[in-house]
Parts: structure tokens; sequence; C-alpha cells
């Protein structure tokens, strides 16, 4: 569900499932978790491969950011409009660091 | 795209019933967007997507208690601007008193549901960094008004959806 890569500095997941709902909130936070286990210091979580998002996933998605608080802040970026939605629904989108690519993700990153 | 009111409204339209497990509310959801397509604006169909995916999960979650052995009926209703989809399920039905309320406006539920919302429903947004509670405030967000009712073994729930509101 998570594929990993580095650019830079940067550590980018990027999540492969396309409704990362209730039936996937828990895998979902566990193999993030895994990832982010080395404590990485700059990570984007890439989200363009998520058309929809429930607030189980949400949820998932804030545990996981709470993990990993005390070592990275996270920068999300490729949201689709479901999950824009979703985001301004809960205000997640003032709550957690956005950006529109992994490219600006990662330069945002990279700059500090 | 924007709906079209030249469309012809059909009056009802029984969409799909499942086995009450987390991994079939997805088949719902999808059932009710094709449905619900060529009458709602995008924008409009991912606020119904995600309020009644959360409604879903509730009816699994807690009326069948998390577990395939119940089943879940999806419904949707057109009329004038108003859809207003029906979730029925055969699973436990709440504790208290949810069946006392006023009937829905629309008069496309049974006397006696009660009102979850009704619009005018102010209750706060959970903290940001909380990992759950927001379920049932974003059913209030997505729809105009809910009603809730518990009869002869079948809970029901009318999630009332105003297009262009």
């Amino acid at each position: 569900m998570i594929k990993s890569q580095t650019i830079g500095p940067v550590l980018v997941l990027a999540v492969e499932a396309p409704r990362l709902d209730a039936a996937l909130a828990v895998r979902f936070r566990e193999e993030m978790l895994q990832h982010l286990a080395e404590e990485p210091g700059r990570v984007v979580f890439d989200f363009s491969g998520v058309t929809f998002l429930d607030s189980s996933g949400l949820g998932a998605l804030v545990s996981v950011v709470k993990r990993v608080n005390h070592h990275c802040k996270p920068v999300l970026c490729g949201l689709q409009p479901a999950v824009r939605t979703m985001f301004a629904l809960t205000r997640m989108d003032k709550v957690l660091q956005v950006r529109g690519t992994v490219d600006e993700a990662v330069a945002s990153l990279a700059a500090e | 795209m924007p709906p079209s009111d030249d469309r012809p409204a059909p009056e009802a339209a029984f969409l799909l019933a499942v086995a009450s497990d987390l991994e079939n509310v997805r088949l719902l959801a999808e059932a009710a967007c094709r449905a619900l397509a060529p009458v709602l604006s995008d924008e409009d169909l991912i606020k119904v997507e995600i309020g009644l995916v959360e409604a879903a999960n509730n009816v699994v979650l807690h009326a069948c208690r998390g577990r395939g052995e119940h089943s879940i009926r999806l419904s949707c209703l057109l009329r004038d601007r108003t859809v207003t989809l029906l979730l029925e399920d055969d699973g436990v039905p709440p504790d208290g008193d949810l069946n006392r309320g006023g009937a829905p406006a629309d008069g496309t539920a049974i006397d006696g549901a009660a009102v979850l919302c009704d619009g005018t429903d102010d209750a706060a947004l959970p903290d940001g960094m909380a990992e759950c509670g927001r379920g049932l405030w974003l059913i209030r967000q997505c729809f105009s008004s809910v009603h809730f009712d518990s009869q002869d073994g079948i809970n029901r729930v009318w999630l009332r959806f105003d297009r262009g509101a």
C-alpha cells in the first residue's frame, strides 16, 4: 500500500490505495509507521493515488503524524478532489502542511 | 457539470443490498455515486459520498457490531431538488429514545423518525489532532437533514441532500 523513495534528503511515501477508508485504516497506519521507524527528518506523504478518504482514514493519518511529530513534520501533497474536500470540511488543511505536488513538497522541505 | 433540472427525476430507486462488512461500504458508495452522477455536481457528489460512507460505517460498526452477519440496503429517492438516501439494516437498535423525534419535512420517511440533524446543528468540530470522533460531525456537514427510526427489527436512516444548497 505504501511505496517509498528518497529524493535528496527527503523520504517520500506514496500511498497507493484508491480508497483510504475504515476497511484499510489500520493497515495504512501500521505500514506507514513501519516506513517511518528509522525516524527520517524530512518526509513527504504523497496522496496522489488516493481518490477517497473517510474519517477513519483521516484518523489513521493523524495518528501517524502524531507518532512522528517528535522527529519530523510531514508535508502532504497530491490531494485529489474528494480528499481536498475532506481536508476542507475538517479543516485539516489548516493543521497539516499541504503542497500541490511531490516536487513542491520536497522543495519546501529541502529549503528548511 | 452542474445538475440539469430538465431531467426526469425517478420517484425511487433501490440501489444495493450488501452484507454488513466495512469492505462493502465502498460498494454502497459506488452505487450511490453512479446513480446520482447525472443529477449532482461533482462537488455535491463528493459531499454525498463522504456523508454516506460515514453513515454506513456507523451502521456496520455500531448497529451491526462490525460483523458481516447482518444486511444493509441502500435506496435513493429523488424529488424536485432533494436527494434522499435511505440506509436500512437489521442490526441492533440503538439504546435510548432516538425513535421519538419528529417526522422529516419532505415526507419521504415514516412518522415518528428521530431528527438527528436538521441543518441548524452547530456541534463543534473535533480537535484537529483527534484520531476519531469526526464521523457524525461529517454526516451533519454533508446532509441537510438526517432522520432515524427503528421499528420491527429494521433500523432506518434517511440522509437528505438539498441540491445546490
